[in-house]
């Protein structure tokens, strides 16, 4: 057992919280990415996006997130592809945002009704211009509280990734328990680290989605 | 392609028109001609195929067989052609369907100004100009929300007219209405009418009907049953069917 001042503790925590939050962000962003790229396919395309996408998500949706990890991680070195702990770990969250988020931000669209499509069609715009001017600025406001539900979900889903050994906010915690023997401080410490990343989060999306609501409108 | 418009050619020509939901035929053959300047009611009872009629002829719905013709350009596949035709024709519906998270008058300069690539400031002169003739130029800064249903009826009259289309197509457009407000929609539309637009009106208003139209065009069960001037159509229906639709109606 070795001594470690909280101080000692605290700043190696929060080193480790800095990749947490790194590649929490790297997968949310990448998800956003992948998921209105599917989005569009889907819309676009119905005969081919429309069957692909449910698959895809279908797949990532009904497996452990762990297992999706492992094939990355080990499965793609059989294929002769080398990846680290880091590079496993951004696919895995990656692929697995862009699933869920797909299919947050589908229902979202769905929601907005058949008439503000025909609506906007009769007026003589295109698939881009019904998207970017009509459909996709009112699914916005009502995808915010789900996509930062979602974000909050991904923040700690990062926490599978010590599992392949990336040395993030539980792995950091795992080794200081090993080091200190004190898992009700250490653990305690890390839950208090990522409330505090997760909680303020939580908050904004409400306040963005006060203002995204105009004025006297239901 | 760029399809060549026909100045000749009537406005809107439907040539055995079909169109099927699975196995469930929605349209039977209907072949119906619009000259330009004529203004046209469609009625008939409910599920008789007059709003999908209208609503195929700017491809909000597809049909799959027979020939539909606005200007004398076939519509077909061709995303160019559809988009091209759509600019053409405007469209009321019974929901109003006015975009709830932009202004009344982000609502009329939106498709001018991404369609027709109209600069701003013209785009809301023209606006206004159309948000005067419907009297409603006061609300131009409000949200479709705080206006009542004939008001946001009216504001989506003047919003497909800010495209400037050669035809209008109304979707039962004040049967979403309290009573109350269906005039002030209807003067609109005869207003528009009284200016040689070329109008389609899917409708129950028997009395707009009766004054506006040149002719009737009475659907029943996805076919054209009967088509007459007004007062030939409601002083002397010849078919069995449009009797009896007419005797229901004027027993309310």
């Amino acid at each position: 057992m070795i001594e470690l001042s909280l101080t000692d503790i605290l700043s190696f925590l929060l080193l480790a919280a800095r990749w947490t939050v790194f590649l929490s962000a790297i997968a949310f962003v990448g998800g956003g990415v992948g998921a209105l790229l599917l989005l569009l396919l889907r819309y676009a395309r119905p005969r081919f996006g429309g069957r692909f996408m449910p698959v895809y998500v279908e797949f990532f949706q009904d497996t452990p997130f762990l297992l999706q990890l492992f094939l990355i991680f080990f499965g793609l070195p059989k294929l002769g592809i080398d990846v680290s702990p880091l590079m496993a770990a951004t696919i895995g969250l990656t692929l697995y945002a862009t699933a869920y988020l797909a299919e947050v931000w589908r229902g979202c669209v769905d929601a907005i009704p058949r008439g503000q499509w025909d609506a906007s069609a009769s007026l003589g715009m295109n698939f881009v211009q019904q998207m970017r001017d009509v459909i996709l600025p009112q699914a916005l406001k009502i995808s915010i509280p789900p996509t930062v539900g979602f974000l909050v979900q991904l923040i700690k889903n990062t926490a599978v990734t010590s599992i392949i050994g990336f040395h993030e906010l539980t792995k950091a915690g795992e080794i200081i328990n090993n080091a200190t023997f004190q898992p009700f401080i250490t653990y305690s410490i890390v839950s208090l680290i990522y409330f505090a990343i997760c909680y303020p989060l939580t908050h904004w999306s409400r306040r963005l989605e006060r203002r995204l609501t105009p004025t006297g409108h239901r | 392609m760029d399809p060549q418009i026909n100045k000749s050619a009537p406005m809107i020509e439907l040539r055995n028109v079909s169109k099927w939901y699975d196995s469930f035929q929605a349209l039977t053959d209907v072949s119906l001609i619009v000259n330009k300047g004529e203004r046209v009611v469609i009625c008939g009872p409910s599920g008789s195929g007059k709003s999908t009629a209208i609503r195929c002829i700017n491809r909000l719905e597809q049909h799959q067989s027979g020939q539909i013709l606005v200007e004398g350009v076939e519509l077909t596949q061709d995303f160019k052609n559809i988009e091209l035709i759509r600019r053409e024709v405007g469209m009321v519906f019974q929901q109003f369907n006015l975009f709830p998270h932009l202004t009344i008058l982000q609502n009329l300069t939106l498709a001018p100004r991404r369609v027709r690539k109209m600069p701003r400031g013209q785009a809301e002169e023209l606006a206004m100009r159309y948000l005067t003739r419907v009297r409603i130029a006061e609300q131009a800064h409000k949200y479709p929300s705080q206006l009542s249903g004939g008001q946001q009826q009216r504001v989506a009259i003047a919003r497909a007219l800010c495209m400037e289309p050669q035809v209008m197509l109304f979707d039962e457009p004040t049967s979403a209405l309290d009573p109350e407000m269906i005039k002030e929609v209807l003067d609109v539309m005869i207003e528009l009418a009284e200016e040689h637009m070329t109008m389609i009106c899917v409708t129950h208003e028997m009395g707009f009907a009766r004054t506006v139209a040149d002719r009737v065009v009475f659907m029943d069960k996805g076919q054209v049953v009967e088509v007459a001037p007004p007062a030939e159509f409601f002083a002397n229906p010849k078919n069995e069917r449009t009797k009896l639709f007419l005797g229901q109606l004027l027993k309310h």
